[in-house]
């Protein structure tokens, strides 16, 4: 056999056994770490973790994690022994949940405190105080562990009693207890039939009396005889059959010494039985006295000399103990120390000793509780003393901090990832919507013209324009922006809303003066005064009155006699504008051209602020007031505004706090931004020119309400545009629906991770697939995804798309282009790509020899015009591959488009690739899709009126392509003109060299394509830059390569 | 046997290790508590102490199975003795002692004895005794009242005989094995081995 496996054997006499037994790899790992002592450091470190674990843990259960640190102890020290620290931690472990009623009754515990327990010298004690205190009386363990114990000492009377009464209570498991209770039953009469056959043959007795204390006795006497030693089992693990024999012992000596006193005379004369009279002695003495007299003889037979020192001991001792300590002690402490090295003498001298330190842990308790009751507020500690004493070991401070930070930093990083996460997503989602209003925005402009007419032909209009502008210089720059791009298309919606305002006017200034307190009405904010001035503050006066959050009620009262007017009833939906709902069609209806905005969708706020900084005497509460002056006219009016003027001081600050708070509440809410222009636009109306950013803004829930009766005018002569155009094509949502409808698992290379999306930073590996890569450099990072260069070990690049949206568009995108064109996609779609589609995103990987974005080689230097006439070629031609098969690229740009390295191309391949597909349209997925409308990269030229509502929406990519031609050639981005019904060059192309004609012409025929199908545009214009620019396309790529490194 | 010979022939080694089994055997039943230790009565064997069961009938199956085993070891058709340790209630298996016997085959056609003397392989299965005795350290305390199962595993080919019938393995699930040491009489190869349900509960 190994030695290793004998491991145990050699120390046998040093394993405490277990009732639930060991298991042998641990018990063997514990011996060879306590013979190396090199694991040391091991132990120590899992008991330290042990450690920090009771003071950080903070679930619901911190018993199990005692119940786990007692476990490993008993694993970790076999022999048991002062370093396990054991009987400190059962002490802790009992002690800390002595009071908590719900561990009462829970199995652990109850064991911790049967351990705990058997660990001292009075077990009894602690059974009873545990009975008293409720601890375990509804477990069956605890019972016969009581039980067992009266056993132990003979006492079967009340041991049986102890079963009765578990029996009675109900304990828990009853099955095991009865078993036990049987069992018990069964020894007891075994003892007490051997006890009366005992009489006739007394020469069996030896045998049965013999396990416990024999060996231990023996082997104290005769060292060759040790091997006999351990076929008894002692102490705590003992079977009950043994103990059955055990008890035996103590019961009869109490009842006769005598008798027994005769066995062992008859036994000594056998191999082994000396001892046993002696372990008899140990037991029965009753009293001090009998027993030193009775000790006498026998140590003499024994003719041991350092008996006599035990003599002297005894007598010192026994007058001050009870009559049951060595009684106690025989049946205790055999597994604590190895008894056969121990001097006798020595033994009674720790038995004196052991009862007074062992009963402390008890006393302790007591103590403990009592000051609990008694008064908890003596002792107060400033610090954490629990946490650095909770343990079986003290802790400092530092080591509570250190054990915090790193749970905190563990945390944090958590946390980090799932806010950044979250505020993304958030953040897509606005500007989504403010896209979205965007797309609202540039729909009315061809309303404009016709707006501005009626507005000039109002006589009290004119103001109108120089309104908003006028409040220009008061403003701060950032907020009055917004009004100034708005600025035109305001005058759109007021064309509809000129009679309403009116009327409105008049309507809402009487009923708001019917509510109006007068008394109220004195602070007017206006220092500016002029003649417009008077009027303008009229109109916008009620909504001014109403905070943004407290405005519904004012708001409401004003809409009745204007919803009246315009035959629009009253938009239900005031509580819709409360929040943001972005997917609400009134609300996009009624915030329209915002565009401002939607470039900064945080700015609301500041804007806010900024326009009330501009009108000095802002004030929350001063809404009602304008009213009389509306009655009055100006002359009241400038009397109300002296009155203001002088009251505003007071007044302003709380209000102003409540309308800054409310504003940040409803900070990003879209309607609210664009009530913000109709207010402007109500305000127009009322020809008002010093308007006050601060009014203005005070009006918005006033104005939006008046929007809501012109958009659904607007909406009446525009319907079908306005229903069709809301949708951003490329949006979330649309793009999942279209989804929907195929089955993406069914491509190779696509694979779903049920997970969250990896980070992606730079110089990192990553490997979602087999392979891994190394990510070098972020090309385009946008809100909702990355692109990032990376290299695999075999020297390819990778263009790691990483997208904050689990749609895996651009993998669909090339699939669906190699499917469709066939063999015909190898010239620009063929590079190998994969996705992974992760739970809240998407990583879409391909490979390929790529020397980066065009945009990169064009910034290194330019660029032959036989160069860029070759890409122009193939741009052309990857394009009208698209469009072939109904695809739309939708973001042509420079930074989208990719170069390969030449080598690595077969000869059918172009250098050109497609870098990003994000804004690409599926258009037979998608047939919903008629026109550019609603897609990102339209609402440029849709604002600049070079594509119509209508266009198609492959228009999108004639005009990406004539952009990065542009870029191509001039290294700026193309500026256009409307000249002769025609879209020109704003500037004409300054190219040193190269055919400009052919420029000329290829621009003139991009940008006026007309309703002619995009396929046939492109090849013309492929034909018309072939015939213009002769290359050699082996030179061209050459010089690529060259250049571009 | 005298135990003056120097070499050992099949029979003795038969003998031999029949002789083992029988206080193996004992020893586990009264190591494990399986009958009260009142029952037992002590012997010297192997110069150590043993005990011997002295109830009647569990001593007549012993002899019985004893003498069988006695007969197949000097066949050399036996391979395995299983001491079967199960709950008296539920019949859960919760101790598994098994002992693997190698017979060395050659040994019936050559006569010749071979050279290891009786006190060498003594010694060696009083080790073999001993641990398991110590075996305490780390099996788990039998609860339960508990009865034991003999197993012997022999050649497929033999015929079962009256009083015998076949049986299951009765293997435990979950357990932890430990093995023992072993002794040889270069006939015979004993290996020891016990297998223990691991049980979670205090």
């Amino acid at each position: 056999m190994a030695e290793g496996e004998a491991e145990w054997e050699l120390c046998k006499e040093n394993i405490q056994p277990l009732r639930r037994g060991r298991a042998i790899s641990a018990l063997h790992q514990a011996l060879s770490q306590q013979q190396e002592g090199s694991n040391y450091a091991a132990i120590q470190q899992q008991r330290q973790a042990f450690e920090s674990e009771l003071r950080m843990y903070n679930g619901d259960d911190p018993l199990d994690v005692w119940d786990r640190y007692i476990r490993w102890t008993q694993e970790t020290y076999p022999q048991g022994g002062k370093e396990s620290n054991l009987s400190v931690l059962l002490e802790r472990a009992v002690m800390r949940f002595v009071d908590e009623k719900n561990y009462h009754n829970d199995i652990r515990y109850v064991n911790l405190w049967i351990k705990f327990a058997e660990n001292s010298t009075e077990p009894l004690d602690f059974y009873t105080y545990m009975h008293g205190q409720g601890i375990g009386v509804k477990q069956a363990a605890f019972y016969i562990a009581w039980s067992e114990e009266f056993e132990k000492r003979g006492n079967s009377r009340r041991a049986d009693a102890i079963y009765q009464e578990g029996l009675s209570c109900g304990a828990e498991p009853c099955d095991k207890l009865q078993q036990y209770h049987k069992g018990f039953q069964a020894r007891v009469s075994r003892q007490v039939m051997s006890s009366m056959t005992c009489g006739g043959t007394e020469e069996d007795s030896p045998e049965p009396a013999q396990p416990q204390r024999a060996s231990l006795v023996d082997l104290k006497h005769r060292g060759k005889k040790k091997a006999i030693a351990p076929v008894n089992r002692t102490g705590a693990s003992v079977s009950h059959h043994s103990r059955g024999l055990n008890l035996q012992l103590p019961a009869a000596a109490h009842n006769s010494q005598n008798s027994r006193i005769t066995v062992f005379d008859e036994s000594q004369a056998a191999v082994a039985e000396s001892f046993e009279p002696r372990g008899d002695q140990w037991m029965a003495p009753p009293t001090a006295r009998a027993k030193e007299n009775e000790l006498m003889p026998e140590k003499w037979t024994n003719v041991k000399m350092p008996q006599k020192s035990r003599l002297g001991h005894s007598i010192v001792v026994p007058p001050s103990k009870p009559n049951f300590q060595p009684f106690v002690e025989e049946s205790d402490q055999p597994p604590a120390v190895t008894p056969c090295k121990i001097n006798p003498a020595v033994n009674t001298v720790l038995s004196a000793r052991k009862p007074a330190k062992e009963e402390t842990p008890l006393e302790r308790l007591q103590e403990h509780q009592q000051q609990q009751v008694a008064g908890q507020t003596q002792e107060q500690s400033m610090y954490c003393k629990e946490l650095l004493l909770s343990g079986a070991t003290e802790f400092c401070f530092e080591e509570l901090r250190a054990e915090r930070y790193r749970k905190k930093e563990a945390k944090e990083l958590e946390d980090k990832e799932f806010k950044l996460r979250n505020v993304k997503e958030e953040l897509w989602r606005q500007i989504e919507v403010k896209q979205r209003l965007l797309m609202e925005d540039s729909q009315h402009i061809g309303a404009e013209h016709q707006a501005r007419y009626v507005v000039q032909s109002d006589g009290r209009m004119e103001d109108c324009k120089p309104g908003p502008s006028s409040s220009l210089p008061q403003g701060s720059t950032s907020g009055f922006q917004v009004h100034d791009e708005s600025k035109a298309s305001s005058s759109v919606i007021c064309q509809p809303n000129i009679n309403d305002d009116i009327n409105t006017a008049n309507t809402a200034g009487r009923s708001e003066q019917i509510q109006v307190d007068e008394a109220e009405a004195k602070a007017v904010p206006f220092t500016i005064f002029d003649e417009s001035a008077t009027e303008q503050p009229r109109e916008v006066a009620p909504a001014v009155a109403s905070k943004p959050s407290k405005a519904r009620k004012p708001l409401t009262a004003i809409l009745k006699p204007l919803g009246d007017v315009p035959a629009a009833g009253p938009p239900p939906e005031s509580d819709s504008l409360e929040g943001i709902e972005p997917l609400n069609e009134d609300a996009i209806i009624g915030s329209y051209r915002n565009k401002t905005l939607c470039h900064i969708p945080d700015d609301t706020c500041d804007f806010a602020r900024a326009a009330q900084l501009a009108s000095t005497p802002f004030s929350g509460g001063l809404g009602h007031r304008p009213s009389p002056a509306i009655e009055g006219g100006l002359t009241e009016d400038l009397c109300a505004l002296a009155l203001s003027t002088a009251k505003e001081v007071p007044t302003p600050t709380v209000p102003q706090a409540d309308y800054e708070a409310a504003l940040r509440v409803k900070k990003l809410s879209p309607i609210l931004e664009a009530s913000l222009e109709d207010g402007r636009c109500s305000e127009s109306s009322a020809s008002s020119s010093s308007l006050s950013g601060s009014s203005c803004v005070k009006a918005m829930n006033l104005s939006s309400r008046l929007e809501l009766g012109c958009s659904e005018v607007a909406q009446a002569c525009d319907a079908p545009a306005a229903v069709t155009a809301i949708e951003d094509p490329t949006c979330e949502n649309v793009r999942k629906e279209a989804l929907c409808k195929i089955d993406l698992c069914s491509f190779s290379n696509f694979y779903r991770k049920p997970e969250p999306l990896p980070a992606v930073n730079e110089n990192d590996t990553m490997s979602p697939g087999d392979e891994a890569f190394l990510i070098l450099s972020k090309i385009i990072s946008r809100e909702n995804f990355t692109v990032h260069f990376g290299q695999t070990k075999s020297n390819e690049n990778v263009i790691v798309k990483v997208d904050h949206q689990p749609i895996p568009w651009d993998f669909y995108i090339k699939a669906q282009l190699r499917v469709r064109l066939g063999s015909d996609s190898h010239k620009y779609f063929n590079d190998q790509s994969s996705c992974f589609l992760y739970e809240d995103g998407c990583i879409t990987l391909s490979w390929g020899h790529y020397q980066g974005t065009l945009e990169e080689c064009l910034s290194r230097s330019p660029l032959q015009q036989d160069v860029i006439a070759l890409l122009v070629i193939d741009l052309l031609e990857l394009v009208g591959q698209m469009h072939s098969c109904h695809l739309v690229h939708g973001d042509l740009r420079p930074d989208t488009l990719l170069l390969r390295h030449r080598e690595g191309c077969e000869e059918v391949e172009s250098v050109l690739r497609v870098l990003d597909f994000s804004c690409s349209l599926d258009l037979d997925l998608q047939p919903e899709v008629t026109s550019v409308q609603g897609h990102p990269a339209a609402q440029t030229y849709l604002k600049q009126g070079v594509l119509s509502p209508s266009s198609s929406p492959y228009q999108i990519d004639l005009l990406g392509i004539a952009e990065t031609v542009h870029v191509m050639l001039e290294k700026r981005n193309m500026k256009l003109v409307h000249i002769d019904s025609e879209w020109r060059l704003a500037d004409d192309l300054k190219m040193a060299s190269g055919n400009l004609d052919v420029w000329h012409s290829f621009f003139r025929k991009i940008l006026n394509s007309g309703n002619q199908s995009t396929v046939s545009v492109l090849s013309e214009l492929q034909q018309l830059v072939k015939r213009h620019c002769s290359y050699d396309i082996e030179d061209i790529l050459g010089f690529i390569h060259e250049h571009c490194h | 046997m005298s135990s003056t010979l120097k070499g050992i022939t099949l029979k003795g080694s038969a003998e031999l290790v029949a002789e083992f089994f029988s206080f193996g055997i004992n020893s586990i039943l009264y190591q494990r508590g399986i009958y009260p230790p009142e029952t037992f009565t002590r012997v010297t064997q192997y110069d150590m102490s043993l005990y011997l069961t002295t109830d009647s009938k569990l001593k007549n199956y012993l002899t019985n199975v004893v003498t069988q085993l006695k007969e197949w070891l000097f066949d050399c058709t036996v391979q395995k003795l299983v001491v079967v340790i199960t709950c008296l209630e539920t019949n859960e298996v919760l101790e598994r002692w098994q002992f693997d016997i190698e017979c060395d085959k050659t040994a019936k056609q050559s006569s010749a004895p071979r050279e290891k003397s009786i006190k060498a392989i003594q010694e060696e299965i009083r080790s073999v005794i001993r641990q398991i005795t110590a075996t305490v350290t780390f099996l788990p305390l039998l609860e339960t009242a508990c009865a034991f199962d003999l197993l012997i595993y022999t050649d497929k080919d033999l015929e079962v005989p009256e009083k015998w019938e076949e049986s299951g393995p009765q293997m435990i699930t979950d357990s932890e094995e430990v093995r023992l040491r072993s002794f040889t009489t270069t006939i015979h190869k004993v290996n020891s081995m016990v297998a223990y349900k691991r049980t979670d509960s205090m």
